[in-house]
């Protein structure tokens, strides 16, 4: 359940990236598959963090895989064993990415700037 | 508001390891983290391993589990340098975890570091600790598609164990199947077979850590001649 730590990580890293009285509303982590970060798992680590305003966004990138013998690369949801030719010199490519892509924040004053003039509709009306 | 990040997750952990790392070179130190499944016989390598090395070799162990002193107890009837870390609900060790250990052992005076992670095959390959090298351990009875089925401590590790080889005819484990599958994973890698409890290939399994050492503290002293003749460079 390495999903818990990762998902202190990214909350820590995350409020680090919060501009001065802005509110972090969500966060996107792009993670490789050689991480073996199971998104239920993550999704229930997350809850555990008791930030329930504050949504995950995780999405986890397919395996890259190369064949030894005909050098074909391509990308598959699942590790392959063989490749289309027949060869089994199949290995991964990298996969061990997790980063924080970004991070969406309200941002008080700019709420403040962009409001109605009510005053002005309640006139109109 | 979106704001871009783009960093990596663990940057507070990859930090924490590079000051280990630091102190650990410094010290002339080096260090081994030794990954594997509960049961697959970590704790055994170890006590074997001390018993086996130079006399001369002062060697150090941070040991990692959720909870309990017993590796830590039976590991120090071979070294006076051993620190238990307990982590609670963690199923790895993390660089902080490794700098706590660190500070309750005087590295100045060590040659050799042994770091036994939680046994877990998963979760601690991710987290760096400020190690040399990553050694991933697997074991006959754990069964011959363990390499197959957790590529990343294949492709992470800078040298494979596959222990309990003496029971080798007594379980199901297709041998040449096993080492088709790290070698189609990690070409590059160095794999040893051995087994803790009888001492059969025990051997190269020194030989391959006097041999570390040695390319480690070659490294060193071109560093430490680098920043010695730089700093002569620099004008006063």
């Amino acid at each position: 359940m390495h999903e818990l730590s990762i998902a202190e990580a990214i909350l820590d890293l995350a409020g680090r990236n919060v501009p001065a009285g802005a509110t972090l509303r969500s966060v996107r982590v792009s993670a490789g598959p050689m991480r073996g970060i199971d998104p239920r798992c993550m999704e229930l680590a997350w809850q555990g963090l008791g930030r329930a305003e504050v949504a995950l966004n995780l999405s986890v990138r397919p395996w890259r895989m190369k064949c030894g013998d005909c050098g074909r690369q391509w990308e598959q949801a699942e590790l392959a064993e063989r490749c289309d030719c027949g060869s089994p010199q199949v290995r991964p490519i990298g996969g061990d990415e997790l980063q924080l892509l970004s991070i969406e924040v309200d941002d008080a004053e700019e709420e403040e700037r962009n409001r109605p003039c009510t005053c002005r509709l309640s006139k109109t009306s | 508001m979106y704001v871009q990040v783009v960093e990596n997750v663990l940057k507070l952990n990859d930090e924490m390891a590079a000051m280990n790392r630091r102190k650990l070179r410094e010290a002339g130190v080096f260090s081994l983290d030794l990954i594997g499944a509960p049961g697959c016989g970590k704790t055994a390598l170890i006590e074997a391993t001390l018993q086996c090395l130079s006399p001369e070799l002062r060697v150090g162990v941070i040991v990692g589990d959720l909870t309990t002193q017993r590796d830590a107890d039976r590991m120090a009837k071979f070294t006076d340098h051993v620190v238990q870390i307990n982590t609670g609900k963690g199923c790895h060790l993390e660089a902080h975890h490794v700098m706590q250990g660190m500070s309750r052992l005087d590295i100045e005076h060590l040659d050799l570091l042994f770091i036994e992670n939680v046994g877990n095959l998963i979760c601690p390959v991710g987290f760096d600790l400020g190690q040399d090298v990553k050694v991933g351990m697997f074991c006959t009875t754990g069964g011959d598609d363990k390499a197959a089925k957790h590529p990343y401590i294949v492709c992470e590790s800078s040298l494979l164990l596959l222990n309990k080889i003496d029971l080798l005819y007594h379980v199901p484990f297709d041998l040449p199947l096993f080492r088709q599958d790290v070698h189609r994973l990690n070409p590059d890698v160095t794999m040893l077979e051995l087994s803790a409890i009888t001492g059969d290939g025990l051997d190269g399994w020194i030989k391959w850590i006097d041999a570390q050492r040695q390319k480690s503290a070659a490294r060193r002293q071109v560093l430490e001649s680098t920043a010695h003749s730089n700093s002569r460079n620099i004008p006063l």
